[in-house]
């Protein structure tokens, strides 16, 4: 079975500005992939060049097995998408709107389409232009979900919607999961994604720095310890030691951050009196901070 | 740079359209002040004298759209007469669309929201768009007039030739207010009315006072509507020519604040981007067009064409009912069929499509193509507001949408046409006329405009779909100037007849010629077609 997306040695270039660079990466059918970064990584470049609504520099990228740029069509047959950023047609109600991309695809569930507007909560007789944000929002995710694609590409999909709205997104895209069907998607709810995605890519400068399953890439990442000692031991004593950082003593209490095995660092500890060990691993917002800590210490370094 | 206030930033803004305007009419001067300045045919007074009496000798409607010639016999009153009475027309499209959008634009688009977050008072806010823009206009209109004065230096051949600098301020000073008074009136709109609707009423009080001092001579009607045209006004202000007339502009002067005003109070007064619901500015409401990309095209162009066509409709009916007048006025004149004969063979001027050929047919060509440049830029929106993202995310070739909703653009032109054709012949028929041969001619103007929208709809495709409307519009204007200026600037016979209108033959009076139908044609259709190839192989933008 093809991999719903399958990009190798992807590379994009806006003149003199970077988009991405020789990104690779498999997306598997079936699961729920996170797309991660911070503003202007390059995550909106890649998800339009799944689309073809831009053409790759160099390298190449595949849906289903198929070309972007040569099958785009039947790729779109197959694919919801929401962009970042879109405005649809103002003199249009939400029902309008909707009722036109269905026509553009044909064959949509007008049933299924009615269920999602009402779990949505969103009244489909205003004018697009009359709508909030949020509810802009909701109407795109109607157009994306409507046709029950086999791969949802969401850029930024909760993006305006509520806490409320935002679970509900998240419900419908783990009963796509359930259906068999593939989503990508970057956010920046990353506590959702954590909770909701099977794997996760993060990309920083146009180049993933790290795709693996959330809990591979909590485990690769670093650990919150707290040492409790007996008396007051000094943050030297712990600074320096390989994969150590972010030491602060506080009293009999020394909070340190541990990337890697943290044997040396117990060792260490209980020749100075340990007491008591506490270690809490990373969620996927530490990991992504941790990520942003990198690359604000390597330009401070710069 | 630019950026410590709004109105720092309004001025920077505008820099490069304050540039352009001052340079292009700066421009304007040098193409028809150096041939005038060393043409054999103007090299003494007594040549100049015999022009002025051919000129003179011919009604208004005749002259083109250029207003009463005042003492053309030196260089500065030939260029004032020549090109400069289309100026503020001309160049008034940019405070007309400049103002109708300052406010009324960044409220659609929310950033002025922000804007007024700040600690500014929308009075502040407002006059400080207001002065960025008004600061812009000084500054082209002062170049302007630098640029009038080094042509006078340069190519004044006769004593009075030169252009003193104080005759170019007061030329430039009229120009300025006759080009901002049309902006104030869509500044006064926008804040009740929203960008659309100010932008319709700013170009009905650019064009509508022009055309009622041009043809007021025509008819009593028209005439009878002179005292509410500035240009009527201010006909006797002419510093170029030698003649001042500054109390005239005192009038316009305060209109111009006043309609300012009125922007900046109702500005500060109305909720932030909320316009008022206008029942008989509402135009019924139509299909929504949700069955593909052409309908969806034009069921948003509708509205728009059936305005555009009955605004034109308009000016073409008063054409028409005073088209005996005409008629009269002409036969009063003796040896002027001959004149007409030689100028415009084949043209009844006792009928009203021979009447409408001589009087309508420039302007309206020149209004339709403009009419269908407004179409590719809201055509443009698609791609530039991010919608074509969503669009082509469905089973849609690039090709395929492009040509679809190209001809959506092309159908709007036909809807326009339609409705021009329909209140021309109607009004024809009721003079008793035969309403059948300017509907041919009418016909062929739309597919002129279809032409001109081609060009854009190539550009647009191939590059980026925001420069479909600028190609198209810069091609109508090129071609309105070329048609209006080029014989006076003696151009080179192969260069005017790249326009279009050259191959069109006079077809509101019923002379069609097939090459230049042909060319329209194709024009259109490899317009779409090279699009269509160019979109597949470009990425979106956004």
């Amino acid at each position: 079975m093809d991999p719903a997306i399958r990009i190798e040695g992807l590379t994009k270039s806006y003149g003199d500005h970077r988009g991405i660079i020789d990104v690779d990466l498999a997306v598997e059918q079936g699961e729920i992939f996170g797309f991660l970064g911070p503003n202007g990584a390059g995550k909106t470049t890649t998800m339009r060049v799944l689309l073809d609504l831009i053409r790759p520099t160099s390298g190449r990228a595949e849906v289903f097995g198929m070309d972007t740029t040569r099958d785009a069509v039947a790729i779109h047959r197959r694919v919801g998408y929401l962009p970042g950023e879109f405005d649809l047609y103002d003199r249009l109600t939400g029902a309008d709107t909707i009722a036109y991309f269905a026509n553009l695809r044909g064959g949509v569930d007008r049933t299924y389409v009615a269920d999602l507007v009402a779990r949505l909560d969103l009244d489909p007789s205003r004018r697009f232009r009359e709508y909030s944000k949020g509810n802009k929002q909701k109407v795109g995710l109607v157009v994306a979900l409507q046709h029950k694609p086999d791969l949802l590409v969401l850029d930024e999909p909760t993006s305006g919607l509520d806490p409320l709205m935002q679970q509900t997104f998240f419900e419908l895209i783990r009963e796509a999961r359930t259906d068999g069907r593939t989503v990508f998607l970057s956010s920046h709810i990353i506590d959702e994604v954590d909770r909701t995605c099977d794997r996760v890519a993060i990309i920083r400068e146009g180049r993933l720095v790290q795709v693996d399953r959330i809990e591979a890439v909590r485990r690769l990442a670093f650990h919150h310890v707290e040492l409790t000692f007996a008396r007051p031991v000094a943050a030297s004593v712990f600074e320096g030691m390989d994969g150590v950082s972010d030491v602060v003593a506080s009293g009999v209490a020394v909070h340190l951050r541990v990337s890697g095995p943290v044997g040396a660092v117990l060792a260490s500890a209980t020749a100075h009196g340990l007491v008591d060990v506490v270690s809490r691993e990373p969620n996927l917002e530490d990991v992504f901070l941790a990520q942003y800590g990198q690359h604000a210490a390597a330009d401070g370094e710069r | 740079m630019g950026l410590s206030s709004i109105f720092a930033k309004t001025v920077r803004d505008s820099r490069r359209a304050a540039l352009l305007v001052g340079l292009i009419i700066g421009g304007f001067m040098f193409g028809t002040g150096a041939p005038y300045g060393r043409s054999p045919e103007f090299a003494t007074v007594e040549l100049r004298e015999v022009f002025l009496a051919g000129i003179s000798a011919l009604p208004l409607a005749l002259r083109g759209l250029l207003g009463e010639p005042i003492n053309i016999v030196t260089l500065g009153g030939f260029l004032s007469w020549r090109v400069g009475n289309t100026i503020p027309v001309l160049f008034g499209l940019w405070p007309v669309i400049a103002l109708s959008g300052t406010l009324a634009g960044e409220a659609a688009r929310g950033s002025l929201d922000l804007l007024a977050s700040t600690p500014q008072s929308r009075r502040s806010i407002a006059l400080q768009k207001l002065a960025g823009h008004i600061t812009a206009l000084v500054f082209a209109m002062l170049l302007a007039a630098v640029l009038i004065w080094l042509v006078g230096a340069a190519f004044g051949s006769l004593p009075g030739d030169e252009i003193p600098l104080s005759a170019a301020l007061g030329q430039v000073t009229l120009y300025g207010l006759l080009m901002l008074v049309s902006g104030s009136v869509a500044f006064a709109a926008a804040p009740t009315l929203g960008r659309t609707r100010a932008l319709g009423l700013g170009l009905i009080a650019l064009f509508a006072p022009y055309l009622i001092a041009s043809y007021a001579s025509m008819s009593s009607i028209i005439d009878a509507l002179t005292p509410l045209s500035w240009y009527t006004w201010t006909a006797g202000h002419r510093p170029m020519a030698g003649v001042t007339d500054w109390v005239s502009l005192v009038p316009l002067a305060l209109l111009t604040a006043g309609f300012l005003a009125i922007g900046v109070v109702t500005f500060a007064r109305r909720d932030l981007g909320r316009t008022a619901v206008i029942g008989w500015l509402r135009l019924p409401s139509l299909p929504a067009g949700i069955h593909g990309p052409f309908t969806r095209q034009l069921a948003d162009r509708t509205a728009i064409a059936i305005a555009w066509g009955v605004g034109t409709g308009l000016y073409g009916v008063l054409i028409v009912v005073s088209a005996q007048a005409f008629s009269d006025s002409l036969a009063s004149i003796p040896g002027i069929a001959d004149i007409i004969e030689r100028i415009y063979p084949g043209i009844d001027i006792h009928q009203a499509s021979g009447v409408l050929q001589l009087a309508f047919y420039g302007f309206a060509s020149f209004i339709v193509g403009l009419a269908g440049a407004s179409f590719l830029a809201a055509w443009a929106g698609d791609e530039d507001g991010g919608r074509l993202a969503v669009v082509l995310a469905v089973p849609l070739t690039r090709a395929s949408w492009m040509l679809r909703s190209g001809l959506g653009v092309y159908a709007a032109i036909g809807i326009l046409t339609l409705v021009l054709g329909a209140i021309i012949g109607a009004a024809v028929v009721t003079q008793g006329g035969d309403a059948l041969t300017p509907l041919i001619g009418i016909a062929i103007l739309g597919l002129a405009a279809a032409g001109f929208a081609g060009i854009g709809l190539a550009a647009g495709g191939l590059i980026r779909s925001t420069l479909a409307a600028p190609v198209a519009a810069l091609v109508v204007i090129s071609t309105f100037l070329l048609d209006t200026l080029g014989p006076a600037l003696d151009l080179p016979d192969p260069v005017l007849q790249l326009s279009l209108f050259k191959h069109l033959g006079q077809p509101m009076a019923g002379i069609v010629d097939p090459v230049g139908i042909i060319a329209a044609v194709a024009l259109a259709v490899g317009g779409l077609v090279i699009g269509a190839w160019g979109l597949q192989r470009r990425d979106l933008e956004r």
